[in-house]
């Protein structure tokens, strides 16, 4: 029918052209060779070759992965009490407020926020002043995998707090005043009831989480230093420095399969026990 | 602290230092662009307006300025536009890969901001439309569409299922009743979508990184700046930016919690 | 006469392997007041909808003023419906909602205010017109519905258990309101319903549906006094239902053995002697009465249980087989302490008031 095309097509059309054509443009890009300074279209392996074979990028792959591995891991622990607290343990009105808070700065700029903390932590900033009075310091906080993992929380926990929050709002509260009833303490409710029931929740948080840390240009950046550089800051600087596209395009694309696979055995690992717990 | 009473009162310190470190460098930032002190830091040498002066005066930051806000209107316009499409035809119809057309609309947000930007380039790179403003809110209507789809489909699930054929049953056409029924009916989501929409874009640094070229966005700039010295002005561009979000933000969820707070209380009495 | 104005003719409709609506014919003439009847999932909705268009017959045709009607889409009939959830548009005041079907003729704004003044007055909610729908009583909504229909002065309005969510003293006022709407409109009303005393109240013919079929058409008392099968006999209630054989035929009657005992009915020429066949006895039609007489049938029975409903009482009776009967009498009649659990009566009427249907 004419009428549902005219408004289910521009939607597709325009991702077709600006997304899909993209990418897959992208991947094709990983066989094609820099001549001259020119992109030029070919088909040789030598890009794959050089990148995956370089020392300095299987260092940067492992160290973004641990590095968005941990940041996932600590920002659930972190964000979990702040998402019990407002699920469960204050009124309905301040949990309404606390969530429109929380979504502001979600929406506003990362890359001034992260400036904050660099300011902050910077030798001349507040934490070393106040060092300063207690005759301590200046230490240099700054360029460390630490720093970095608090830009990538900067980025992160508001995220990771409200889909907590949801996800645990979403339980069953019967099934909590039943384990209450049957003489379960709250911590022990806590670990063996309410966790996992909400374990969709927590496990696609923290994906989101990992997924948004190992893609993070800004913080590695401004905060690390690029010292060591993650997969991003090697990207942007293939593009940046040496104008080679095609390497840049293969560490993309590394990316990009490194994170479907991670979020495959996520999804596998919230959903997969459903079946395997009822046996 | 073993009583329910000292629990939940610890709980509540602790999300609310929580909530204080997700606020920390928005506050930083604002506080510290008022300080007479080339270095933003301790002591506090005195409220002072300099370097907002000096940012106005600022023609980059000018022509930054505007060209954020040219893209991130004629994001906010199409990508809402977009989303009103999707968000309709997937309220509306069933159909064999509706769930691919559905993934491909909102797969972009989870990709790394850094690998949409590089595909943007190499691509728009072949077809022209690299160092253009027109390449840059291509890139981001990908990005922003499915917000305004969840906006909209959201409003749409309130959507009576008898609507549109009532309307259809008292003479107007499928056309007619998306004119008079269904976008009066979104026009609450389709406004905070335009805002929302237009915040992300405003905000958006990496696509335009990659993209902008010569013709700058306000982002752009401000990484620029970021790398390159401390200076104080940072601090007042980035007042003024998270000012332009954090207003545009706050309507949007105030449109869209009206509604929300209305449909629990005003239906069937 | 008045003449035909709408005709259904062989319509059926078919979703996937499901069958909605088999075989359905029946003509509606105009002016009438026709309520179209039967359980849920019986077909009645889905034959209106294709009436307004909104469902596509699999096979069949609806023809208006001898046009076939099946290709016409919905916005082009002129078959006005009145929904069940009232569906009114909630981003439109009430004055907004009525105007609505008269925006879409091209009306311009200062008629088409007037005349949806005009109906508003006309249904009694002039004073809500500039009201938000959401904050309106449900019999308040059930008339915006009205007047947004019946604004654009169409010749037909169709009705989808526009009553059913109302409380029941809204609804019996509100079935008078509409009766007198369409006599002074005189329009055709087609009508849907599963509640029989609404359907019986309002309509000038009722159309019976089950399981996608007719299975009677006719004036409201005819299908009460002479259902013709069953599944009518049982849905309208009121009455009992008898298996039995036919053992005697003597003249006009016959003799049934049922599990009451033997009965005698009126024949019918259709169920020969030997057959098996149902008595159909009206409740009300049984008196009660503490002596036999020696006239009619008379069944001892004992009371079970009794049911007072307004100026109506039902009294359930066993009889010392096991067998059930059920009997309707008028209040005044039952008082003075005589109807008492376990107390036995002799039931009783005469042949001519029991009669037979297939079994």
């Amino acid at each position: 029918m004419l009428f549902y095309l005219a408004w289910g097509a521009p939607p597709l059309l325009w991702q077709l052209l600006f997304f899909v054509v993209p990418f897959g443009f992208l991947v094709a890009v990983t066989f094609w060779s820099v001549r001259n300074f020119r992109l030029t279209p070919d088909f040789i392996v030598a890009n794959w070759q050089h990148i995956l074979g370089a020392g300095f990028f299987r260092s940067a792959y492992a160290y973004t992965f641990a590095l968005a591995a941990l940041t996932a891991l600590l920002a659930s622990l972190i964000a979990f009490p702040a998402a019990y607290t407002l699920a469960f343990k204050v009124s309905p009105s301040v949990r309404r407020i606390s969530i429109f808070l929380l979504v502001v700065p979600f929406f506003t700029s990362y890359p001034v926020r992260i400036y904050s903390w660099q300011i902050i932590f910077s030798p001349f900033g507040v934490i070393n002043k106040l060092l300063g009075q207690i005759s301590v310091g200046p230490i240099n906080l700054l360029n460390t995998p630490w720093i970095t993992i608090l830009g990538y929380l900067t980025l992160t926990l508001p995220l990771v707090i409200l889909l907590q929050t949801f996800a645990l709002g979403n339980v069953d509260r019967t099934l909590i005043e039943a384990a209450k009833n049957l003489g379960c303490g709250p911590a022990r409710a806590v670990i063996t009831i309410l966790i996992p029931a909400a374990r969709v929740g927590l496990i696609l948080a923290a994906a989101f989480t990992f997924v948004l840390a190992f893609g993070d240009y800004i913080s590695p950046l401004l905060l690390g230093g690029s010292k060591p550089p993650t997969l991003s800051v090697l990207l942007a600087d293939q593009v940046k420095s040496g104008n080679h596209w095609p390497r840049a395009a293969v560490i993309a694309v590394v990316m990009v399969v490194t994170l479907m696979a991670a979020l495959v055995v996520m999804l596998g690992l919230a959903y997969g026990q459903l079946g395997r717990r009822r046996a | 602290m073993k009583t329910a009473a000292g629990r939940r009162l610890l709980l509540q310190v602790y999300t609310a230092a929580v909530f204080a470190f997700v606020f920390a460098p928005i506050v930083t930032i604002a506080v510290f662009s008022f300080n007479a002190d080339r270095f933003p830091s301790l002591p506090w040498a005195g409220f002072s307006l300099i370097w907002y002066e000096a940012v106005f005066a600022d023609a980059t930051i000018a022509r930054g300025l505007v060209n954020s806000l040219i893209v991130a209107a004629a994001t906010a316009v199409i990508s809402t536009f977009l989303g009103l499409c999707a968000a309709y035809v997937d309220y509306r119809y069933r159909f064999v890969g509706k769930t691919i057309y559905t993934a491909l609309i909102t797969l972009p947000p989870t990709i790394p901001v850094v690998i949409l930007g590089l595909a943007m380039l190499t691509f728009e790179g072949r077809i022209g439309l690299t160092g253009t403003l027109s390449g840059v809110a291509a890139g981001h209507v990908v990005l922003c569409t499915p917000f305004a789809l969840a906006l909209v489909r959201l409003r749409l699930a309130d959507l009576d299922p008898n609507l549109e054929a009532a309307s259809w049953n008292l003479g107007a056409s499928r056309w007619t009743t998306m004119r008079d029924v269904i976008v009066p009916f979104c026009f609450p989501a389709i406004t905070a979508a335009l805002f929302l929409t237009a915040a992300i874009s405003f905000d958006e640094y990496m696509i335009a990184w990659f993209v902008s070229g010569l013709n700058e966005t306000l982002p752009v700039r401000l990484l620029a700046m970021l790398q390159g010295q401390v200076s104080p002005r940072i601090n007042a561009v980035g007042t003024m930016v998270f000012s332009v979000s954090i207003v545009l933000v706050v309507l949007a969820q105030l449109i869209i919690g009206r509604r929300l707070r209305v449909r629990a209380s005003g239906t069937e009495r | 006469m008045a003449p035909t104005m709408l005709e259904l003719d062989r319509l059926e409709k078919r979703f996937g392997n499901a069958i909605a609506v088999a075989d359905v014919s029946f003509s509606i003439l105009k002016g009438e007041f026709v309520a179209v009847m039967g359980p849920s999932g019986c077909g009645k909705t889905t034959t209106l909808r294709m009436i307004a268009g909104l469902d596509k017959p699999t096979s069949g045709e609806i023809r208006l003023w001898g046009r076939r009607l099946n290709e016409d889409e919905p916005w082009e009939r002129d078959t006005p419906l009145v929904w069940q959830s009232y569906a009114l548009f909630p981003f439109l005041s009430v004055r907004k909602n009525v105007e609505f079907g008269l925006k879409q003729r091209g009306l311009p704004a200062g008629p088409r205010r007037a005349k949806a003044d005009e109906w508003l007055a006309r249904l009694g909610i002039a004073d809500l017109a500039d009201r938000a729908v959401d904050r309106l009583s449900g019999g308040q909504r059930q008339r915006v519905a009205l007047a947004r229909a019946l604004a654009i002065e169409p010749e037909m309005l169709l009705l989808d258990e526009p009553l059913s969510s109302l409380d029941p003293h809204l609804r019996v006022r509100m079935q008078a309101e509409l009766v007198r709407l369409h006599r002074e409109l005189k329009i055709t009303f087609v009508y849907i319903t599963h509640h029989q005393s609404e359907a019986f109240a309002m309509a000038d013919r009722v159309v019976i549906m089950n399981e996608g079929r007719v299975q009677q058409i006719g004036a409201p008392q005819e299908i009460f006094r002479r259902p013709l099968n069953r599944l009518v006999a049982e849905f309208i209630g009121g009455n009992n239902i008898l298996p039995g054989k036919i053992v005697e035929t003597k003249a006009a009657t016959v003799r049934v053995s049922t599990a009451l005992g033997d009965v005698w009915a009126t024949a019918s020429p259709e169920i020969d002697s030997g057959e098996a066949a149902l008595v159909i006895v009206a409740a009300d039609r049984i008196e009660l009465d503490s002596a036999a007489r020696g006239e009619g049938n008379e069944i001892p029975a004992r009371v079970i249980t009794v049911e007072f409903v307004g100026a109506t009482v039902t009294v359930f009776l066993e009889t010392n087989d096991g067998g059930e009967l059920r009997v309707q009498r008028p209040l005044h009649e039952m008082e003075g302490g005589k109807l008492q659990v376990g107390r036995s009566f002799i039931a009783r009427w005469p042949a001519e008031h029991g009669f037979l249907l297939a079994a």
